[in-house]
């Protein structure tokens, strides 16, 4: 049988620059495809050209064979009948896919205006997909605006959209990037139940690893244009062969005690010779072998790999470990927040409470995970840290100063050197028409200790990007220059200037690549140890702040649900919440319940998470705010539920799952809850309970 | 949406105030005293510290203020018309009403009685040049912005913006030259007053021609920004990735969106073409409220320029509500929040 689409030799050029090259691969009826990249890999513009939707100045070779059309020979009239009908498309960033002044029923019945159903039908048709991707009362949906629903509402309604009239593929683009760890874990399930449920093929575009071997049968690895490795999900992670693969998958957190970023960067088009391309970052190169035009190797059938020295390449051996705590118990406080609370005045009586009588000790030298979803009131404690805000009540102490509700313009110098931030996209945060040196120069002027000369400046600029790993040159450069990874560098070093007490770090790393947010990771454990700058890692990606931290803060709208060491917390999630919100990172079988996180505005005094609490014990979660139970020392949890009981809960769950583990055949390291384990470290922690 | 009105109509009320004060403080600085200027130069000094005792002048400046406030909304008598003075100022609604806007002294009436015409053919000017600029800018600015890049947007953009960049002055006297004194189909005046030669409608011709020009231009330009920019929005390659046609795209999904930030801009034109057209209306000799303000101006003839400025002022507070109104109607993220 012939597969559904079938791209050969493609290559995509953008003016002179070469964006993808000599790329084959096919999707078969009812398989899915990932395709996994970081950025410049020109996974999108592979999406775009199938669809035919490329700016004017590509052009392609090759051949895309969609049953039997050749796409690229294809005229614009027949590629429109394509899309949508044949082909659907699930774009990433749902909120700006969506037309905001239509409302979401016209939008949807758009995507069935070339079908044959009547027009009644066809709202029908709409309601009854709108219940198939999760909404309970499509009615209502169909009524609103896009901004009246939340982000993982709105994905879902592109995918419903996509699904409407019944497609043989769909492309979905990074569709989760941008969406809450529980909601990416939700639409993650909806597609894997829906393909299952219509049969149809996907092409699945993203920079997630972890996501595309989940969702995909097969997953093809690119690297600056290249595929360098394509094989069935479950060997890119347990045997891949590309020495580019086998980088990317030790760049993950949760693989191995530390990070192993890659080191270089992608090469840009006008620096991509005929040979390989990934050369220039690879341990193995060998200058004749690996520079002259590369054949792709087919391992077996399914697995083929793009290295001129395959044999060679050892086998990807994983030390398996979690990362070790560092915590010094008995370093004194660098900070200390107490009773702190940050309510908005929000419509009606009520206020949003965004920050809810938090208290809190940041450690000197200590990096405190601070994780949540979005809406947890993460960001509202480091902007009123950092005095971009101020609290409603509550204290904040710095040495004998109060800087709660102090802004940051009436901070004095000495203050402001105490907390500094580094922001989460490094793009905006330093001016493009300044250069790097002026950026830091700057920086030190305003904030260094010792205020000295010219001379003495430039050398201080010096010292700060040696600091972040950055060659002196640079300081001449504009940040146009840069890389992504670079610019951040830049952003972390003008933070170091003022030789803070305590860094924000602020969602650092997301806006950055898999192997340069591990550079970057390994950067700021770096500088904690040669600095002891304490630093405070807000991030929504529970691996990694699991990889950086000592202690992590589970936030709850904006209430600590849990706070332990990062094993105490990872090891044994206690609180209702923190295990949902592990197991929806780990996305094993169990059902989390989801969705949007409701406004705080009805706020009854009990315990914000009852309403979305499994174990929910009844009114006192709702009505009673819960006592924070010592569990150990130094993790504490907010619950109503004595420890033992979630203990047992959690243990008789654990058993019953193992039962069905053999059926659970990915990433078994990566879960740590098999009964079995949870027993024994259960066990360990606490021998009589 | 009820409380969204009214806070705009308090604000409306509020930048009234401020702006009319503004306005009084302004005009009254203007040099020269007051009553040296409605007496005229051969007044002697005692007369004229009668009429500045008359008028309250060596009062404070809030004082002043309050009082001509009084008069405008008719809780004082205006003591211009007070025949003690001999000024021989009369006003046929009485001394007090709402809307009093004082003596006229270039024609000696009432200001009311003195703009009631040229505000009329004002508004009637208006009206018919924005009946052309609305469709003719929207059609340009939609057509050039959703083919932005293409060479009918480059046709269509450079034209807009040589349209544009040619003043009024220059637009009327070359628009005179051609159609009046070559080809002489159109009056080269327009008094509004038909003759056997030219009906008022061809007097129209002409000045509509040169604020159109003037305008459309600009506004295309401003819409044609807009619609390029949403062309790139990733609703619109939802659109496209649904299978749609380019017109349904432009239709239904770019049109809306796009028209958002232009309707302020398309709204402050109104604001410019009634009290704003001083050039085109002198060039025509068209009777409307421009050539007034410049009369009035140049005689020093006081309440007549404080009224038609005070007028600009409602016209602008106005249609910057209406600005809102419309975008709040056209953007649901506004409307219910």
């Amino acid at each position: 049988m012939t597969p559904l689409l079938q791209v050969e030799n493609l290559s995509l050029t953008y003016g002179a620059d070469q964006v993808v090259r000599d790329l084959s691969f096919s999707i078969g009826r009812g398989e899915s495809f990932g395709l996994v990249g970081e950025s410049g890999s020109g996974k999108s513009s592979i999406a775009n050209v199938i669809i035919g939707d490329l700016p004017k100045i590509a052009s392609a070779r090759g051949s895309i064979r969609y049953d039997g059309i050749d796409l690229l020979c294809a005229s614009a009239e027949q590629l429109r009948a394509l899309r949508g009908r044949r082909i659907g498309f699930v774009q990433q960033d749902p909120g700006a896919s969506l037309n905001p002044t239509m409302r979401i029923g016209r939008q949807l019945l758009e995507a069935l205006e070339h079908g044959d159903a009547s027009i009644g039908g066809r709202n029908e048709r709409v309601g009854a997909m709108l219940s198939r991707v999760g909404f309970e009362n499509p009615g209502a949906i169909m009524a609103r605006y896009p901004h009246q629903i939340s982000g993982g509402q709105q994905q879902r309604v592109m995918i419903a959209m996509a699904l409407l009239p019944q497609p043989d593929l769909i492309l979905l683009d990074e569709p989760t990037s941008g969406l809450d760890v529980t909601v990416e874990a939700a639409v993650i399930d909806l597609i894997a139940e829906l393909r299952a449920q219509f049969g149809t093929s996907l092409l699945f575009i993203s920079h997630n690893l972890n996501l595309v071997a989940k969702t995909c049968d097969r997953v093809g690895v690119l690297y600056a244009g290249d595929l360098v490795e394509e094989a069935p999900a479950g060997k890119v992670f347990d045997a891949p062969r590309h020495p580019y693969t086998q980088g990317l998958v030790k760049c993950l957190p949760g693989f191995s005690a530390t990070l192993q970023p890659i080191r270089g960067h992608v090469p840009s088009p006008q620096e991509r010779g005929p040979g390989c391309l990934f050369a220039s970052r690879c341990a193995h190169h060998l200058a004749d072998l690996c520079d002259a035009p590369v054949e792709t190797v087919a391992l077996d059938r399914f697995h083929k790999v793009r290295c001129a020295r395959l044999g060679d390449i050892p086998v990807l051996s994983r030390e398996i470990g979690a990362p070790q705590d560092k915590v010094a118990d008995t370093a004194p406080a660098a900070i200390t927040i107490r009773q702190l609370r940050k309510t908005y005045p929000a419509s009606g009586a009520d206020a949003f409470v965004a920050n809810d009588s938090i208290d809190l000790d940041i450690r000197q030298g200590e990096i405190l995970g601070l994780v949540g979803e979005s809406g947890s009131g993460k960001s509202t404690l480091a902007k009123i840290i950092a005095g971009f805000d101020v609290a409603t009540s509550g204290s904040i102490m710095v040495g004998d100063t109060d800087i709660a509700r102090l802004p940051v313009r009436k901070r004095s110098s000495a203050l402001l050197r105490q907390v500094q931030m580094v922001f989460q996209n490094p793009d905006s945060t330093l001016n493009p028409s300044h250069t790097i040196g002026w950026a830091l120069g700057r920086a030190v002027r305003k904030l260094d200790t010792q205020p000295g000369r010219r001379s003495a400046l430039t050398g201080r600029v010096r010292e700060l990007l040696g600091l972040v790993a950055l060659l002196p040159g640079l300081a001449a450069r504009k940040p146009k220059a840069l890389s992504g990874g670079q610019r951040q560098r830049v952003a972390i070093a003008r933070a170091l200037a003022a030789q803070p007490r305590l860094l924000l770090a602020d969602e650092c790393v997301s806006a950055l690549d898999v192997s340069v947010q591990a550079a970057i990771i390994e950067l700021l454990q770096d500088i904690r140890t040669r600095t002891g700058t304490a630093i405070l890692f807000i991030s929504h990606d529970l691996a990694l702040v699991r990889q950086i931290s000592d202690r992590i803060v589970v936030l709850f709208r904006g209430k600590p649900m849990e706070i332990g060491s990062a094993s105490q917390v990872y090891s044994l999630p206690l609180h209702p919440y923190t295990e949902a919100l592990l197991s929806a990172d780990e996305h094993r079988s169990k059902k989390v319940r989801t969705g949007a996180v409701p406004l705080a505005a009805k706020s009854v005094g009990g315990c914000p998470y009852a309403h979305r609490c499994a174990r929910s014990i009844g009114d006192i979660c709702a009505t009673q705010p819960p006592p924070y139970q010592t569990v150990a020392k130094g993790h504490q949890i907010y619950c109503h539920i004595p420890v033992h009981e979630l203990l047992r809960l959690q243990k008789a769950e654990a058993s019953l799952e193992s039962k069905f583990a053999m059926d659970l055949q990915e990433t078994t390291e990566g879960i740590q809850h098999s009964g079995a384990k949870l027993a024994q470290s259960a066990f360990n922690l606490y021998p009589r309970s | 949406m009820l409380a969204f009105a009214l806070r705009r109509v308090s604000q409306l009320l509020v930048t009234a105030i401020v702006s009319s004060f503004l306005l009084f403080v302004v005009t009254e600085f203007s040099p020269g005293t007051v009553s040296r200027q409605i007496l005229g130069p051969y007044a002697l000094p005692n007369q004229v510290a009668l009429l500045d005792q008359k008028l309250g002048l060596s009062q404070s400046l809030p004082q002043r203020y309050l009082n001509w406030v009084s008069i405008l909304v008719g809780l004082k008598s205006n003591p211009l018309g007070d025949p003690a003075l001999g000024l021989n100022l009369s006003d046929p609604r009485g001394d007090r009403y709402f809307g009093n806007f004082g003596y006229s002294l270039m024609f000696r009436q009432p200001v009311r009685d003195v703009l009631a015409g040229p505000l009329a053919n004002s508004a009637l000017l208006g009206a018919v040049a924005m009946a052309f600029i609305v469709p003719l800018s929207l059609l340009i600015g939609i057509m050039a912005g959703a083919n932005a890049g293409t060479r009918l947007d480059r046709l269509l953009s450079l034209g807009s913006l040589i349209v544009t960049s040619i003043p009024e002055y220059a637009a009327g006297v070359i628009l005179l030259t051609v159609f009046v004194s070559y080809l002489n189909w159109l009056p080269g005046t327009s008094p509004l007053l038909a003759s056997e030669q030219w009906s008022i409608a061809s007097q129209l011709v002409l000045p509509v021609t040169v604020l159109t020009l003037a305008s459309a231009g600009y506004v295309a330009r401003i819409v044609r920004a807009s619609m390029a920019d949403t062309m790139t929005k990733p609703y619109v390659r939802t659109a496209l990735l649904k299978g749609l046609t380019k017109s349904q795209i432009v239709t239904r999904h770019v049109i809306r969106n796009g028209m958002i930030p232009p309707m302020t801009v398309l709204l402050l034109q109104l604001n410019w073409l009634v009290g704003g057209v001083v050039v085109c209306e002198s060039i025509f000799a068209y009777p409307g409220v421009g050539r007034l303000l410049l009369q009035a101006g140049l005689f020093g003839d006081l309440a007549l320029v404080q009224t038609i400025t005070l007028i600009s002022l409602a016209m602008a507070a106005i249609t910057q509500l209406l600005a809102d109104m419309s975008y709040m109607a056209l953007n649901p993220r506004v409307r219910l929040t």
